[in-house]
């Protein structure tokens, strides 16, 4: 699982709002020694996401999630995604964003049964994204 | 004695059922699904079991049961976003998996996130299509009273 980005951030009103591009390479079917697929007889979907996760002066923990996708039982387990926009808005819940050096990118995914227990897992690898310590004034978002 | 048994029977479900509070923790651990703004996992009349642990910290990610403050009908989205201070205070955002926004509109006038109170719990795990029989309870009352009657009939009919 790899993550690639680039950023830089803008002010809205008076939270810091952050701009991130990322690639995706996932490969859903985990081949090691044996080749045991995440989708199983039981498994409906997997709802994935893309969270940022950092800590402001404000709050000591934030987590925002940046992107998602539901991938269901026999949709191509594989992505490769490039130059993805954020799907949503990456909001700070004040100015924590600017010249915040230790943002981390993880990948996760709900996994949904036909029935039962609903896990949460998180891809391991994960990226560090730093924001510049100024505003960029000029939108070419 | 059939009225012990019948007496029984309530009791012990009751039982069952505020055990099951105190154990998860959740002043409602199991839920209907009431909309399709969780598809395609879930559907109406899915059956939730939820958690409410104290010590469960809230995630992005997760799926969690709230009501919002005034209305009745808890509803049941995901995570979006979080932000947790210090102290371990959180302000969360949340979305229907199927809804093209978040929930912002849904909440009350001038609100802006949710808050630990406003949590009823956090799915853990699925049945579906059994809360089917509530909802139907629900829209057709005539269904309700016929399934009343019947499980009376059933249980004066297995005690002889």
């Amino acid at each position: 699982l790899r993550k690639n980005v680039e950023d830089f951030t803008g002010p809205r009103e008076r939270s810091d709002l952050g701009f991130v591009t990322f690639d995706v390479t996932a490969d859903i079917l985990n081949g090691k020694n044996n080749f045991c697929s995440i989708f199983d007889w039981n498994v409906k979907q997997l709802f994935l996401y893309l969270s940022a996760e950092y800590s402001t002066k404000n709050n000591a923990l934030n987590q925002v999630v940046l992107w998602d996708k539901i991938m269901l039982r026999g949709d191509n387990p594989r992505l490769f995604l490039k130059d993805m926009k954020s799907k949503y808005f990456f909001f700070d819940d004040g100015n924590g964003l600017k010249g915040n050096r230790n943002v981390t990118l993880t990948l996760s995914w709900n996994v949904v049964p036909n029935a039962g227990i609903l896990p949460l897992v998180t891809g391991s690898g994960h990226v560090s994204v730093p924001f510049p310590d100024t505003y960029e004034t000029t939108k070419s978002y | 004695y059939q009225v012990l048994n019948f007496g029984m029977i309530v009791s012990s479900a009751l039982m069952i059922w505020k055990g099951l509070m105190v154990v998860t923790g959740s002043e409602s651990p199991i839920v209907v699904v009431l909309s399709g703004s969780m598809e395609p996992a879930f559907h109406r009349g899915d059956l939730l079991f939820l958690t409410n642990r104290i010590e469960d910290p809230i995630r992005v990610g997760e799926i969690v049961v709230f009501r919002i403050e005034g209305r009745e009908i808890p509803i049941v989205h995901r995570v979006l976003k979080i932000h947790e201070k210090q102290n371990g205070d959180i302000k969360f955002l949340t979305k229907g998996d199927n809804n093209a926004v978040d929930d912002r509109g849904l909440y009350k006038r001038g609100q802006h996130w949710l808050e630990k109170k406003d949590v009823v719990g956090r799915a853990r795990g699925f049945v579906p299509y059994i809360g089917i029989v509530t909802i139907l309870m629900n829209d057709y009352p005539k269904f309700k009273y016929a399934v009343l009657f019947l499980l009376g009939l059933f249980v004066l009919v297995h005690r002889e």
